[in-house]
């Protein structure tokens, strides 16, 4: 998952900064390049609690799962390059970040 | 609490703009007239902003980020970097504000925002949603609301764009305008762009012909006192009949002979690259029209009879050679203006397109012809060549259009053109949508070949001819009404010009004077600037001086001259100025580096310009 994460981490970043820094409106060809990959990485979370969370703790980011996959399809859906943004950027990154953060973290260690 | 936010930003306009304050009140009253169905809800994204979501048929659009609208306006604000005093900034699209704010937070005071939004319903929902008044009492933005005062949008680019803040130009698309609001952004970007284009190429025009418009200007004026001028022109020749305008391009060979039929039917004005291949032809124009500072003798060849438009700018050689009337309309020149002022009458002007052309069109229209015919109007590489045979070569050669733009053609799909035809096909598309609001005028293209001009019916040169200039209409002897012209002076009246033409070279000299004690000021601010002690009182005085200085020279209508001989030097300070410096010292002495710089060049030129006016003006009698 580590580098599915890292790999979608790159894409958002090419989209993200392709669109603030330089003016880039091709975002949602581009993110909708990368269906399956997200929804590689989403399943995964939707297995089951494959963290040990707490019940309301697992429900919750159950919950934030989903709907950071509903979000995805519904920027798609209604043609909506801000919501896309958005939920790439703010929405599947806080995803990813649990495995780059991580390993992060157990590098510095 | 939307009444209340709605309140505080209207009675913030107030302050600016108490008309466009009313024209809201009018619209919120009338709520239910308004024509534009999107629908707008507003919503407080994850990171507390006030974010907008708009809706039209099926589809819904996020105007912010929902998780965060914060951070995408900070990284927006990086690319848009620092942003320079008097900087023109376009906001196309306001959304939720946001940019909006941010911008109204970088952006010096100085700087001219200008707010466009095309969604009516989006604008009211803002004012009632979100406090703008903190931004909106900083400074007068100019608010441009499609369905409120979209028509406004012109007049306020015409004001605030100025060829010394182009480089500053900023133009930003909220995100997601395009999907809804693509047309309506085109055609103000568009404006926009075709603007700032022409103010480039006027200020490039300028400066090619700098030194040549001063001496033209001040050579022709001479016969500006004859008083010959376009409105009496008008008034000397019938205009209910058509007048064929009559162009260089290359299809002007396909068709020039049938102007044979017209001749004494309708009125020739040609330009002046048109005449050598109409004399070829066997067509005697009735009049022709040059405005080239630098027109080379031999492209009007034969022409020498022929009664002669043109500003007071065109080549004073050519003007001179002419044997024929001199008709002549206002360029802008305050020297030939004021020949007219001071006897209480007015030189008339003609709209500026940039090329011959545009001009003799505008003069057209003016005069009152209603059906105005164009011929060798190609403004495009008809066949690849530029221009007809027997202009600047008797066989033009083929031209490379690989890379050249295409656009519509008259009678072909897409047809090569060039920058600068292309610049002239916007601005006849633009002068003769604008003329059609407002009068009854049929603009027939009959230029077999070409680019399409909008507004323009497409015959042939036969086919229209045979229309409007029948046989049994009777001939109009062009020339003779021409040659019977009045003069708009009585011979006291020419007097009284020529005496303030004898008078002229003096301003320059009073120029250079004024120069060399500006020049002496600037010094003395170089010298405070360096000396460490800044006394604040002593630099004020020393400003007041520049000031009155300044103002003594610019005054005067022969600085008008001195502005076009040098406008490279005028523009550098002029740009500068608006660039800060860090601390006063430095500023003080960038002022005085660009002071000393442009006093010397303008006594120089002062000293130039009374020389070329002394010879060209003195022998007037």
């Amino acid at each position: 998952m580590e580098e599915l994460a890292k790999e979608l981490a790159g894409h958002i970043n090419d989209i993200c900064a392709a669109f603030h820094y330089y003016k880039n409106e091709n975002v949602l060809d581009k993110s909708k390049e990368l269906a399956r990959q997200i929804s590689q990485f989403c399943n995964y979370f939707l297995q089951g609690n494959i963290f040990g969370m707490e019940e309301q703790e697992y429900l919750d980011f159950h919950q934030y799962v989903l709907q950071v996959l509903e979000d995805y399809m519904g920027a798609l859906e209604q043609r909506d390059m801000v919501y896309m943004l958005d939920t790439l950027d703010y929405g599947l990154r806080e995803l990813l970040n649990i495995y780059i953060e991580t390993e992060g973290v157990a590098d510095g260690e | 609490m939307g009444n209340e936010i709605f309140e505080k930003n209207l009675a913030a306009m107030e302050k600016w703009y108490p008309d466009f304050v009313k024209l809201i009140r009018k619209q919120e009253e009338k709520k239910e007239d308004i024509d534009d169905d999107t629908e707008v809800f507003p919503e407080t994204s994850w990171d507390g902003e006030t974010i907008f979501r708009i809706k039209k048929g099926g589809q819904m659009l996020y105007l912010g980020g929902k998780r965060n609208a914060g951070e995408p306006i900070k990284m927006w604000s990086e690319r848009i970097g620092e942003v320079q005093q008097y900087a023109p900034i376009f906001l196309f699209g306001i959304g939720s504000g946001l940019y909006f704010k941010e911008i109204s937070r970088i952006a010096p005071k100085e700087a001219n925002l200008v707010v466009y939004e095309p969604s009516v319903q989006i604008f009211f929902t803002l004012l009632q949603e979100v406090d703008l008044s903190k931004e909106i009492l900083a400074r007068p933005v100019a608010f441009i609301i499609e369905g409120l005062n979209s028509n406004e949008f012109e007049s306020v680019s015409n004001k605030i764009l100025v060829f010394e803040n182009l480089d500053f130009l900023k133009e930003e698309i909220h995100p997601n305008y395009k999907e809804w609001y693509a047309e309506e952004l085109k055609q103000k970007i568009k404006f926009l762009h075709g603007y700032a284009e022409g103010i480039v190429v006027q200020a490039n025009t300028i400066r090619r012909f700098a030194a040549e418009i001063a001496d033209n200007v001040l050579h022709n004026v001479k016969y500006v006192c004859d008083g010959y001028h376009t409105k009496g022109l008008m008034e000397a020749i019938p205009t209910n009949v058509p007048a064929i305008l009559v162009s260089a391009g290359p299809s002007l060979n396909k068709n020039v002979h049938a102007l044979k039929d017209a001749v004494g039917k309708a009125f020739i004005l040609a330009v002046d690259t048109a005449i050598k291949p109409l004399l070829k032809a066997g067509i005697c124009p009735d009049a022709f029209m040059t405005i080239d500072p630098q027109k080379p003798l031999h492209l009007v060849e034969g022409a020498e009879y022929i009664p002669v438009i043109a500003p007071s700018s065109a080549n004073h050689a050519l003007i001179a050679r002419q044997k024929g009337k001199k008709i002549f309309y206002s360029d802008g020149y305050a020297i030939a203006e004021h020949v007219y002022y001071m006897n209480g009458k007015s030189l008339p002007t003609v709209l500026s397109g940039g090329s011959v052309a545009c001009n003799a069109f505008s003069a057209l229209h003016k005069m009152g012809f209603e059906t105005v015919i164009l011929v060798g109007q190609d403004l495009a590489l008809t066949g690849n060549r530029t221009h007809a045979d027997g202009t600047f070569q008797e066989k033009m050669p083929e031209s490379n259009t690989t890379g050249l733009p295409t656009v519509r053609g008259n009678y072909e799909d897409k047809v090569y053109t060039r920058i600068d035809f292309r610049f002239f096909l916007d601005w006849f598309n633009g002068y003769i949508a604008r003329v059609k609001e407002r009068c009854n005028i049929r603009v027939i293209n009959a230029t077999e070949g070409g680019a399409y001009i909008e507004g323009t019916e497409l015959y042939t040169l036969k086919d229209i001819i045979k229309e409007v200039c029948t046989e049994e209409a009777e001939k109009i002897d062009f020339s003779e009404k021409i040659e019977q012209m009045e003069s708009a002076f009585s011979e006291e009246e020419r007097k009284k010009a020529v005496t303030y033409l004898n008078n002229f070279p003096k301003e320059y000299e009073q120029i250079q004077k004024a120069a060399a004690l500006l020049h002496a000021t600037y010094k003395k601010i170089g010298n405070l600037s360096r000396s460490g002690n800044i006394d604040p009182v002593g630099v004020r005085k020393l400003l007041k001086k520049i000031k009155k200085l300044t103002k003594q020279c610019q005054e005067k209508e022969a600085y008008q001259l001195i502005e076009v001989t040098i406008p490279t030097a005028e523009q550098i300070i002029r740009s500068e100025y608006y660039y800060e410096k860090d601390t006063v010292e430095d500023e003080l002495s960038e002022i005085a580096r660009k002071g000393i710089l442009y006093s010397q060049v303008l006594q120089e030129c002062a000293g130039l310009l009374k020389e070329m006016s002394e010879e060209a003006l003195l022998s007037i009698a």
